[in-house]
């Protein structure tokens, strides 16, 4: 994958339509036919609305935005603008090479009001609680 | 009163992951009654770090901090981890062997971390639930 890494046992799933009943009870995966865009996979809801009450508000400025920005893009250009120059995906492939694991610290920027510390102790936490 | 009250904090053995780390203890924000019904819960951290936070509501690093024995078992300085919520279902809480319920945190302290919550990093179904019990 020359824009690696991704989740190997997911892409495996998607290529080969082998995906675990609960997955295919509620979505449908269909292969992009554009010449285009030929690599990529269209995921849809069956007859379902998403409960967004799931998500909290700043995660749901977050999907607005990004549908916004995204909403007439093809997968490809989807695909560039998250291995632009000094992202977080150049930098690992400069440094380590093509498909290793992208540190998380990587999205951190001036902006970021917690010390690297706290985030790691919040990460420790998190993987902890998700067993 | 509720099968399970807000305030109510628990021992979940189960948070102990493969490394060994200690178990945890959650306090829950929601009352529950049914089986189904969900409790959203934050989980305690000791704190190393005292030095960088004051006792109570640190907000905009999400943490409430407890000292010694502000809740009667608590021996060392203690965050509420506020930035991540998690939720149980009360049928786990009440038949689980792996999860004991302990003691409640008093109103005062109960309504401070409450008022401490960043609303927008609680998901919307747990902000319901939190402000159903606090009416």
């Amino acid at each position: 994958m020359p824009r690696g890494p991704v989740p190997q046992k997911l892409y495996k799933q998607f290529e080969l339509d082998n995906f675990p009943e609960e997955f295919k009870k509620n979505f449908t995966v269909q292969k992009v036919m554009d010449e285009e865009d030929k690599h990529s996979f269209q995921i849809l809801l069956k007859n379902k609305k998403p409960d967004l009450d799931w998500f909290t508000p700043n995660e749901l400025t977050v999907l607005k935005e990004v549908t916004e920005i995204f909403k007439d893009a093809l997968a490809k250009d989807m695909v560039e603008a998250t291995h632009f120059k000094n992202t977080p995906w150049d930098k690992t492939v400069k440094t380590k090479g093509v498909g290793k694991h992208i540190d998380y610290f990587l999205a951190l920027d001036e902006d970021t009001y917690l010390s690297r510390e706290e985030i790691e102790e919040r990460f420790k936490l998190q993987k902890q609680l998700s067993g | 009163m509720p099968l399970f009250e807000v305030g109510t904090t628990f021992l979940n053995h189960r948070a102990q992951n493969i490394q060994g780390e200690k178990s945890k203890y959650f306090i829950g924000m929601n009352n529950a009654n049914m089986e189904d019904d969900i409790i959203v819960a934050f989980v305690f951290n000791t704190e190393h770090r005292i030095d960088l936070y004051h006792v109570g509501c640190n907000k905009e690093k999400q943490k409430f901090v407890l000292k010694p024995k502000d809740i009667s078992y608590l021996t060392e300085y203690t965050s509420i981890m506020l930035s991540l919520p998690q939720y149980y279902y009360l049928k786990e809480i009440l038949n689980s062997n792996s999860i004991i319920e302990l003691e409640k945190a008093n109103e005062t302290l109960l309504r401070q971390i409450k008022n401490c919550l960043d609303l927008k990093n609680v998901a919307v179904k747990f902000q319901q639930l939190i402000k159903d019990s606090f009416k």
